[in-house]
């Protein structure tokens, strides 16, 4: 069920949030063994917390749309006394000290946290297959990953092991685990969320968004978490507008881009095919669409493995065992501390990342490979604001294909990072994108629209994106 | 491409901190040159003239007020740490070998 059904269910006192969240724990014990979207299970903390919430809501003051609603988020958010991972060995242990300022918004909200998801090891991948914990499976169909980063986040939300949650997304992974698992994500503007207290990979790119069973669920959690941070020195002190308000169904007089060089060599029949039905359901809802060109498409992807290693290399310089986390025990001087500890502690894909990103960064190398990236950034954001010049949003696959097998792609770096080849560019640019169900493959396995806007237009995009779902209904199809 | 790229990735692990087993130097030595050829690709463009990107967005928010608040997470924070001795961490001596 959706948050707005629950909420609906909490106010008429047809359900208790204890009996909401004992249903909940209830489905992750029995089925959470053969998905693993689950990394901290946080059980008792969250009956007491439902407890609560039921108070909250008998008093009738001080309710939310998320009061008494249980979910679970992805193992990269600091949550205060709740152990946060990244999953990877090196915080195997970190019980954090404090929490971030979106996980405090939701907890001020009212939420009851079950406890944290699986992910990519620091954020790093498209599969979930990278994470200290094991991999997650696609709930869709176990022999498939899910997607990733945020794998474990789509996968809970799919199975119904959380009513919704919060991922992150770098290069896609809140869209493309969305669009493996047939759920909505969104990845909001670049600055809307505060990232303050989200365990960073990539600080020019990184960006909270709601993972959700519908648009309006992905709304009402954007209007609670987005707004200006202090603590943000990268969040945007521009007002949060009621989300849900602007969810009219209506894109009559809305212009949607179809970019040309996203539909050429590598993308697979079953996608191409979800995506130009969509485009007749936009054109059937009233809305105009017309061909565009982002014509330096096939750069984001080398441009984005430069950039997001070299940030993150500077970004994971701080796990040297003396603070926090993982510590060796074979250390015999200082230096052997940092390099013992980092080695223990990382995963393969974490330490070619940080080894790609030391090495573009490092003394002779730095223009050819870092600066020029920069340079490329540049033309790949002007070519989107070119197109917004003459369209409101830009429709495209979230992935070039459907899900595919454990261990198919884990071999090939290559093959692996161009899953990311049409949600890179929205992070480059800095754009607000969002991924929705428009089907299934021929093999039964969820196909994601993604729709990208303006910066700052969540509000166009979530309005466009609902038209479509409310026409097709794909969120309502069953996990068998 | 660069001559004798593995000795380059192990100097280039050292810098970052880490140390690879020869068996697992070739593979992430491997590894690391398929990335570097494929993003070599973006030399086909010419970028002369173009500023570059760090942040996609203008976020400038500008300096906060130059005012005292209370932070009560100096014990928890000290807490994460491995070892420590009251108030200060702790870590093994720094010996003169080390480079």
């Amino acid at each position: 069920m959706t948050i707005h059904e629950l909420a609906g269910l909490l106010s008429k006192k047809e359900i208790s949030s204890v009996e909401l969240t004992q249903t909940y724990i209830d489905a992750v014990e029995r089925g959470d063994k053969k998905i693993n979207s689950y990394v901290t299970r946080a059980f008792d903390t969250a009956r007491a917390e439902a407890k609560a919430a039921d108070e909250r809501l008998a008093h009738g003051k001080n309710i939310t749309p998320l009061t008494g609603i249980p979910l679970a988020l992805k193992d990269i958010f600091v949550t205060e006394g709740i152990r946060t991972t990244c999953c990877s060995k090196i915080l195997e242990n970190y019980i954090p000290p404090y929490s971030g300022t979106v996980v405090q918004k939701l907890k001020d909200a009212g939420i009851v946290l079950l406890g944290k998801l699986n992910m990519d090891e620091f954020a790093m991948g498209s599969s979930n297959e990278h994470s200290s914990f094991g991999p997650v499976r696609n709930p869709w169909n176990t022999d498939y990953i899910p997607g990733g980063s945020s794998g474990g986040s789509a996968a809970a939300v799919a199975a119904g092991f959380t009513a919704a949650t919060l991922g992150t997304d770098t290069g896609g992974s809140i869209r493309l685990p969305a669009s493996f698992c047939g759920i909505v994500g969104l990845k909001p503007t670049y600055g809307r969320v505060s990232r303050f207290g989200i365990i960073a990979f990539a600080s020019s790119l990184d960006q909270v968004g709601p993972m959700t069973r519908d648009v309006r669920d992905a709304a009402i959690m954007l209007e609670v978490v987005a707004g200006y941070d202090p603590n943000d020195a990268t969040s945007l002190n521009v007002p949060v507008p009621n989300y849900t308000k602007t969810l009219t169904g209506d894109v009559k007089g809305k212009t949607i881009g179809i970019p040309e060089e996203y539909f050429g060599e590598g993308l697979d029949a079953d996608v191409e095919k979800a995506i130009k039905d969509a485009v007749a359901v936009m054109e059937k809802l009233g809305a105009a669409t017309k061909r565009v060109s982002l014509g330096h498409t096939r750069y984001a992807v080398p441009c984005y493995y430069i950039i997001a290693p070299a940030e993150a290399s500077a970004n994971l310089a701080r796990y040297d065992g003396v603070r926090y986390g993982r510590q060796t025990k074979n250390a015999r001087g200082l230096g052997e501390l940092f390099t013992k500890s980092r080695t223990e502690g990382f995963g393969p894909e974490v330490a070619l990342r940080i080894v790609i990103g030391t090495y573009v960064l490092s003394s002779g190398y730095y223009d050819a490979y870092y600066l020029k990236a920069q340079k490329v950034r540049t033309l790949i954001k002007n070519d989107f604001l070119e197109a917004f010049k003459t369209c409101d949003a830009i429709i495209a696959p979230a992935s070039p294909t459907p899900p595919f097998r454990l261990g198919e792609k884990i071999d090939d770096p290559i093959k692996m990072y161009l899953n990311d080849i049409y949600t890179a560019p929205v992070n480059l640019a800095g754009l607000p994108a969002m991924s929705v169900p428009c089907g299934f493959s021929a093999k039964g396995l969820p196909i994601g629209l993604q729709i990208i806007g303006r910066p700052m237009d969540e509000a166009g995009i979530m309005n466009i994106a609902y038209a479509y779902e409310q026409e097709t209904k794909w969120q309502t199809t069953k996990l068998s | 491409m660069v001559k004798d790229l593995k000795t380059l990735i192990e100097k280039t692990a050292r810098l970052a901190r880490l140390e690879f087993a020869a068996d697992e130097l070739e593979k992430i030595a491997a590894k690391a040159k398929t990335v570097i050829s494929y993003v070599e690709q973006l030399n086909e463009l010419d970028t002369d003239g173009v500023l570059p990107t760090s942040h996609a967005v203008d976020t400038r928010s500008g300096l906060r007020d130059d005012r005292v608040a209370e932070s009560k997470l100096a014990l928890a924070v000290l807490n994460a740490a491995p070892k420590r001795d009251g108030g200060f961490v702790q870590v093994p001596k720094v010996i003169d070998s080390e480079e």
